[in-house]
């Protein structure tokens, strides 16, 4: 699978960008930087399901940053995606810190960059508590609102999958589900302090 | 659903024309709560975004067994090529076994057996006494036919002028008789002497007698035996050997 025609760099950035691509990004992703970056999480300390799960999280982390135009190419995908995993990681370490596990920090050579990763990475947890208010709505809110502004698909399209009686019954349900998941977040405090920091700027 | 709601969310969508999202944009500026409504929803759909990025992420990592084979490759590689070695050189191995086996087959023999094992018997050494005796002389002479026309024409067939005869036909390889002369000493029950020498020399008799089992049965016994006269040399006959002789008869 996808073995063939390799991207470079700045082409996985595009394939990134162009979703039908997507796929073979994530795929490359995994085979071109995975070993490097699971072997430093494993040398400070994780065990092989961290190293997995934080590398997942870096190239989710690394495909959010290209999609909203923050990976600018000053450096290559794979010191990015290292810069993340190292930043993920080192928060995590100190999430379990604050949850009173007695790890061993490997905190010396802790990257002390600012910018988009950091950005990126300091409302890690924020995001993964908005992750499970979503799963909270329900298969179909979610299918819904994964289709409209995941998939880019139109109401029409959305009708035929999803087998809703018009377009106006899935207008009015991706409303609803939208308001729904945004009531849900208000009452987050990590979302609220992030929303009142955002509209004091 | 408010009225105000749904046109953020269309503003959000890109469903309004440029009239009403100027509008939305105004009312946004000017209203606190609209504007933190705003960023909300974003953040709503921020997270569905995030949520299938990481669905279709996770369903990679899932489809390749990779992460685990990450870790394991370089293991495996090792362990294979380890077992590739360890294959290799018992494949080396067995070959040299092969080979020694089948060289040991192709080379043991009674005649090889035998003529490892076979020592003359010195009358002088192990008696330490001169001898006065024609049949003596005669064999301390290695006259073996003037050993065998004196043993034939004499009267004394005492256990040593017997032995002395079968060591004779032995010496001619005239195995059957010496078999027959060695078995007349050890079912001599009067005279006990020369009845060590007289196993030893017929186990080896047997052997190009091509009377395999009788010779094994009698090393047995002197292998088995410690006190034994010829026990020393009886161990020395390799039970591989007698086995490869005995398949071959």
């Amino acid at each position: 699978m996808y073995r063939k025609n390799r991207f470079s760099d700045s082409d996985l950035v595009a394939a990134i960008l162009k979703k039908d691509l997507l796929e073979q990004a994530i795929w490359q992703l995994y085979q071109d930087h995975a070993e490097i970056t699971r072997s430093f999480i494993i040398g400070k300390g994780g065990t092989e399901q961290d190293a997995d799960d934080i590398f997942q999280e870096t190239i989710v982390s690394f495909i959010e940053c290209v999609q909203k135009g923050k990976f600018r190419q000053e450096s290559g995908v794979r010191t990015f995606l290292i810069s993340i995993s190292k930043n993920i990681w080192y928060n995590e370490i100190r999430r379990r810190q604050r949850a009173g596990n007695r790890e061993q920090i490997f905190e010396m050579d802790r990257d002390q960059e600012e910018g988009p990763v950091t950005e990126l990475i300091n409302d890690r947890e924020m995001k993964k508590q908005l992750n499970l208010l979503l799963q909270d709505l329900g298969e179909s809110c979610k299918k819904i609102l994964e289709l409209f502004y995941y998939e880019n698909l139109s109401m029409k399209e959305i009708v035929s999958q999803m087998h809703y009686e018009n377009e106006q019954v899935v207008r009015n349900k991706k409303y609803k589900c939208l308001q729904q998941l945004a009531d849900k977040i208000k009452q987050n405090p990590l979302a609220v302090k992030q929303i009142n920091e955002l509209i004091s700027k | 659903m408010e009225p105000n709601k749904e046109i953020l969310i269309d503003y959000l969508d890109h469903q309004l024309n440029l009239q009403d999202t100027d509008q939305v944009e105004i009312m946004v500026q000017n209203d606190k709560s609209l504007a933190d409504e705003l960023q909300y929803l974003n953040m709503a759909i921020d997270t569905v975004r995030l949520n299938s990025i990481n669905d279709k992420v996770l369903s990679i990592r899932k489809s390749l067994p990779y992460t685990s084979a990450l870790t394991e490759k370089p293991a495996n590689n090792r362990i294979r090529s380890i077992y590739k070695m360890s294959m290799r050189a018992a494949a080396i191995f067995i070959l040299l076994i092969g080979i020694a086996v089948l060289y040991k087959y192709f080379t043991v023999s009674s005649p090889s057996v035998y003529e490892k094992q076979f020592t003359s018997y010195e009358l002088s050494n192990l008696r330490g006494q001169e001898s006065h005796d024609s049949e003596d002389e005669a064999y301390q002479n290695k006259n073996w036919n003037e050993v065998l026309t004196i043993f034939q024409k004499g009267n004394n067939k005492s256990n040593k002028s017997v032995f002395l005869a079968a060591m004779a036909e032995m010496q001619l390889s005239n195995f059957p008789q010496a078999v027959s002369l060695f078995e007349n000493i050890l079912n001599n029950t009067r005279d006990n002497t020369f009845r060590e020498e007289s196993e030893y020399y017929l186990s080896l008799a047997y052997l190009m007698n091509h009377e395999i089992n009788k010779s094994i049965r009698l090393i047995n016994k002197m292998k088995a035996d410690t006190s034994h006269t010829y026990h020393p040399l009886a161990i020395k006959l390799s039970s591989i050997d007698l086995k490869i002789i005995e398949l071959k008869k």
